[in-house]
């Protein structure tokens, strides 16, 4: 109640604070990681010619689709407090669920629904031994992401074959491209864009903060905290389901051992980019440079012929690191 | 607004036990618009369940809730909401990471109407404009109402920000949980003087403090609750500050009206 300033003295005044309290959101974080994305792309292309070319760049877009489509909603994911560790294995049993109703006939757009439908399912395993039953995510995505690989395995046939896609519209999903743009570019910036308007512009994006940085009192003051949670889960597991879509679409076929381990890849994306691994706090802005920074390296690595294992070691540290700045941040934070 | 003077909320009887312990052993309060009442007792005396099973937080196991002359049955905080019950706790209930006007609307943001409805996009504008006039009727003064954390405000804003939407709703009962607890001698003279304001406007409001220069200084009732039970109930102006101690010990035997 101390006096200040009085709130929203002039439109003037309020004005320029506002464009204040934007640049202050986006600058610090952000511009560190634009400043290493810069860094990166300077010396890639120092070292190879070939990076600067727009096919590279086209390359660089499709390798990021799969792993950026699920890091964007993983953002929420963490914002509202939560984890979902069962991304690759969502990932693999709605694609499977894609190539069973293509076998079957049906069209391709009504194949994509089921896999959707199957995502959304998922989802709402996962929501509800997390907000149902009240365990914790860790457990319960690990725990599902064990069961959803092995119901893909059974539905595969048990023996973890992979079968061939060629319907046309998928393959052209993966394949195809609009004005030299790969069309999973389009889906990841139309999955990205999905995840900003909802974060800012929407009350459950508003919600999913208030659930992240105190979820007694969201619930206290009549936020509706359990089907936000529920939305939170059905949405990452939906987003897992794209990424199934994307991938059959980019490798014309349906592998069920796909996909493993990718949630820490887009978890490493999303914490680099300054989401709080505790809740509360986080952008989609910064994911995307995260994920952009993480794709730029493994692409450099690629074009210097560095050895594969190469990307894991750079991958592992790159989390490592953003864990660490996470915890830095938070406790300079609390001392301040 | 109706009548001042009027019960708008009325606890018959409610009971809570938790496990062996008992919290609440058939609770009686009447609580009336206009009035500020001041709920005090030692620690375990039963003032936090009493408001949280009147304000939806908790169920009783026994006993009945009347609000305006009818029998109800709160399903969360809610519930009490939508009937014009609002709380602020003592641990504040915000979100430390949102701005005020995010908090002063959470859980019941203002959303655009037309075609949009349905995704609940959020009108900012609007909620800001009514955010800032709220705050200046009630004479809440803060740093900034975008843009900035409240866990970056001291004490007292938060408070601020924390009556002021608990205000902004409450059109029938307003119960303050502590809200003086954290607070230096200016910021707590603000949340009285608040406090009363409200009553003005024909809501009942219901003070638990441990404080009792705050009790006599606003307090039109007092209400002492010990061991789970109501041991007095009196106008403020008749009780002394001694005498409302004996009470809440258990020295002295009040009557309970």
């Amino acid at each position: 109640m101390e006096a200040s300033t009085i709130p929203g003295a002039s439109p003037d005044v309020r004005g320029s604070r506002r464009a204040r309290a934007l640049l202050g959101r986006v600058a610090p974080e952000q511009l560190g990681l634009s400043g290493m994305l810069v860094i990166a792309c300077v010396i890639i292309s120092m070292q190879s010619p070939y990076f600067f070319q727009g096919e590279n760049f086209a390359n660089i877009g499709t390798a990021v689709a799969v792993s950026g489509v699920m890091a964007a909603f993983t953002t929420i994911v963490l914002i509202g407090g939560g984890l979902d560790l069962s991304l690759g294995a969502v990932l693999v049993f709605a694609g499977w669920a894609l190539a069973v109703a293509l076998d079957a006939g049906y069209t391709a757009e009504v194949a994509i629904l089921f896999a959707l439908a199957a995502g959304a399912a998922c989802g709402l395993v996962n929501a509800l031994l997390i907000v149902g039953v009240g365990i914790n995510p860790f457990i319960v995505t690990i725990g599902t992401q064990f069961a959803f690989r092995g119901l893909t395995y059974a539905w595969s046939g048990g023996g973890a074959k992979s079968t061939p896609v060629e319907d046309p519209t998928i393959v052209a999903l993966g394949s195809d491209s609009l004005l030299g743009i790969p069309l999973p570019v389009f889906v990841l910036a139309g999955m990205f864009l999905l995840a900003f308007g909802l974060l800012r512009y929407t009350r459950f994006g508003s919600n999913v903060y208030a659930i992240g940085g105190n979820l007694a009192a969201a619930r206290l003051s009549g936020v509706r905290v359990d089907r936000t949670r529920v939305l939170i889960y059905v949405l990452s597991s939906l987003s897992a389901a794209v990424s199934g879509i994307l991938l059959i679409g980019i490798s014309g076929a349906a592998i069920p051992i796909a996909g493993q381990g990718i949630e820490l890849t887009v978890l490493a994306a999303v914490i680099l980019g300054g989401t709080a691994l505790m809740g509360g706090r986080g952008s989609v802005v910064g994911t995307l440079l995260g994920v952009l920074l993480l794709g730029v390296i493994n692409n450099g690595l690629t074009l210097l012929s560095a050895p594969s294992y190469w990307q894991m070691i750079v991958q592992g540290v790159a989390l490592l690191l953003a864990v660490v700045f996470d915890e830095v941040r938070r406790k300079r934070k609390e001392t301040r | 607004m109706s009548a001042v003077g009027e019960v708008v909320l009325e606890a018959r009887g409610l009971r809570k036990h938790y496990g062996p312990v008992v919290a609440a052993a058939g609770m009686d309060l009447q609580i009336r618009r206009g009035e500020v009442m001041a709920l005090v007792g030692d620690n375990g005396a039963g003032k936090s369940t009493l408001v949280k099973m009147l304000s939806g937080a908790i169920r009783p196991d026994a006993g009945a809730i009347v609000h305006r002359g009818q029998e109800i049955h709160l399903h969360g905080p809610h519930d009490a909401r939508e009937r014009g019950i609002e709380t602020t706790y003592q641990d504040l209930a915000l979100a430390p990471n949102r701005d005020v006007v995010a908090n002063l609307y959470l859980g019941r943001e203002i959303v655009r109407g037309g075609a949009l409805k349905p995704f609940g996009i959020l009108d900012r504008r609007r909620m800001t404009r009514d955010a800032s006039e709220q705050l200046s009727r009630l004479g809440v003064r803060l740093p900034a109402l975008t843009g900035t954390p409240v866990g970056r405000m001291s004490g007292g804003q938060q408070q601020g920000v924390a009556v002021a939407r608990a205000a902004a709703w409450a059109t029938d009962v307003l119960f303050m949980d502590e809200p003086t607890a954290a607070l230096g001698v200016a910021q707590s003279k603000a949340v009285l003087e608040v406090a009363r304001r409200i009553a003005l406007s024909g809501v009942g409001v219901v003070l638990i403090t441990h404080i009792m220069p705050h009790v006599m200084e606003v307090a039109d009732r007092v209400v002492v609750l010990r061991h789970g039970r109501k041991v007095a109930d009196m106008p403020a102006a008749e009780l002394r500050q001694d005498r409302l101690i004996a009470l809440m010990s258990g020295y002295e035997e009040g009557d309970a009206a």
